[in-house]
């Protein structure tokens, strides 16, 4: 007969522990990631708000056929929960949510299928994949394991066209927004790629102007989110395009300016909404991912250690559809950040806007 | 034709070629060129602009390649063989992606001459020239012009002087 005592109850627990410890490293390891450092992260240091995030891994693509991640940029999270990313070698990498390389597509050239300069990426929830082309000024639809569907938009600032395309979401109905970097807007179009409308208007001042906008995502609700870079600011649309508000820090209530402070950001450049409501913020000149509640409030934030100077990273945030992990890219240190959103109640309490 | 006519034809062929490839290899020392351009964007730090800077300045025409380093801020070009440096296309693009030009440094291949008491570099295959300002190397250059030698050199490009980009000379080597 055992007789169980609070020590030998202690002495299971550190085993549990030390297993549980030692099969997330062997996940880790299995997947080519890597941790900064030696050592994992704890939890972010808003976890007393009641959510945060805990560092599980990076990711350096040291398992992919192609070679490892050249310049990460943009990621997107499929249905499934596998990621896609693009990065400098002119290319789409398919993942599984553990980092194992599962796929992946594209050469440079100007055909259809081809890449200059692959940046953001989306998964519609027919796991088609949109692929924006900053150099060609076009976007374009693959199957899920890349086979060549359509492409839409040239160079121009007219409707239907780009002057760099940056980040894009898809929405429920299958519908694409795409921020379109050099004409300060975002555009929507269909699944067959017919432009539908302009959203947000070039400008510094107020809602629904845009300067710069490398981001967008699309909230619960249908609204659309921009992160709008160079108002330092992200901005909340309707879906059908009206202004709803905007986060960020500006001077005498008008003038947008950066900051490191919880009120704002600097150069947000990729912003993920979550299923759980949670917003999660690439703040990359303040090189950390930032977490707000569906009401906007900052809740937490996890700062790359050590992050390289001169160069603002991470760029492009994803969530995972359960919305318990947050992907971003670390384009400086050719890596993927992959992080835990820890929520003690406290993404749920919060009343959400969306 | 028979077939010593036609492998006598091949060997006419390939002498020939061999001649051009080897006129193609010298033409950059007979005639110069432009090597490469160091252009500064100042607070380059988000890869968007990075990637705005390369997209815009790899429109100029006679660009060929052109590299961003975001820790130094700088763009690096590559020029198309006879291709001339246009200053004023290069700020035209470092403005449209959004940033303040800094310093073009340019690295070209020519000859020495001399205009109106100056010394000039003439890229000939580029048809450019460069007004040389580097007193403290005049007494070298003055023996190199006289030498007719082609020359590499290395400098700042500064505002035009006698109709002329002048170039604030950093370096130069003898091209053999």
């Amino acid at each position: 007969m055992v007789v169980k005592t609070k020590s030998n109850r202690n002495v299971k627990r550190f085993w549990a522990r030390a297993f549980a410890g030692f099969a997330l490293a062997a996940a880790g390891m299995a997947s080519g990631a890597w941790e900064h450092g030696g050592a994992r992260r704890g939890i972010s240091s808003a976890d007393d708000r009641g959510a945060g995030f805990r560092f599980v891994a990076y990711w350096d693509g040291a398992n992919i056929p192609g070679g490892r991640f050249e310049r990460p940029i943009g990621i997107a999270v499929a249905p499934s929960g596998d990621v896609y990313i693009t990065d400098s070698r002119k290319r789409v990498l398919h993942l599984n949510r553990r980092g194992r390389f599962l796929g992946g597509w594209g050469r440079e050239g100007r055909g259809p299928g081809d890449f200059e300069i692959p940046m953001g990426i989306a998964v519609a929830p027919d796991r088609s994949v949109y692929v924006s082309d900053y150099e060609l000024d076009r976007v374009q639809k693959f199957t899920a394991d890349g086979r060549f569907l359509l492409a839409f938009g040239k160079s121009g600032s007219g409707p239907g066209e780009f002057d760099a395309p940056a980040g894009l979401a898809v929405d429920a109905a299958g519908y694409v927004c795409v921020a379109d970097f050099y004409n300060d807007r975002t555009e929507k179009f269909n699944s067959v790629d017919a432009f539908q409308k302009v959203i947000g208007k070039p400008g510094r001042l107020g809602e629904g102007a845009l300067h710069y906008p490398t981001g967008v995502s699309i909230l619960p609700g249908g609204g659309l989110l921009v992160a709008d870079a160079y108002n330092y600011e992200l901005q909340w649309f309707t879906a059908s395009g009206q202004p709803r508000g905007r986060r960020g820090y500006h001077l005498f209530w008008l003038w947008p300016r950066p900051t490191s402070s919880d009120g704002g950001f600097n150069t947000p450049t990729g912003v993920a909404a979550g299923s759980n409501g949670g917003i999660y913020v690439a703040d990359g000149g303040n090189h950390r991912v930032v977490m707000l509640s569906p009401d906007r409030k900052f809740m937490a934030a996890w700062k790359i250690p050590n992050a390289a100077s001169g160069v603002d990273s991470p760029e492009q945030v994803a969530a995972s559809p359960d919305g318990t992990t947050v992907y971003a890219t670390d384009l400086a240190a050719n890596r993927i950040i992959v992080l835990k959103v820890v929520d003690r109640a406290g993404l749920a309490s919060t009343r959400g806007k969306n | 034709m028979n077939a010593t006519k036609l492998v006598n034809h091949r060997w006419l062929a390939a002498v020939l070629a061999a001649g051009i490839a080897m006129l193609g290899i010298n033409a950059p020392r007979a005639s110069g060129q432009i090597v490469e351009a160091k252009v500064v964007a100042t607070g380059m730090a988000c890869p968007f602009c990075a990637y705005g800077v390369e997209k815009w300045l790899g429109r100029v025409h006679g660009v060929t390649d052109v590299t961003v380093d975001l820790k130094t801020d700088t763009a690096n070009l590559r020029f198309a063989k006879g291709a001339s440096l246009d200053a004023k296309a290069i700020h035209r693009a470092v403005t449209k992606a959004g940033f303040t030009m800094g310093a073009v440094t340019v690295t070209a291949v020519g000859f020495l001459t001399e205009e109106n008491g100056s010394l000039v570099l003439t890229v000939r295959g580029a048809k450019q020239k460069f007004l040389l300002t580097s007193p403290e190397n005049e007494k070298a250059l003055t023996k190199l012009l006289k030498e007719e030698a082609a020359i590499q050199v290395t400098g700042k490009v500064q505002a035009r002087q006698q109709g002329l980009a002048r170039l604030a000379l950093a370096h130069y080597a003898v091209v053999k």
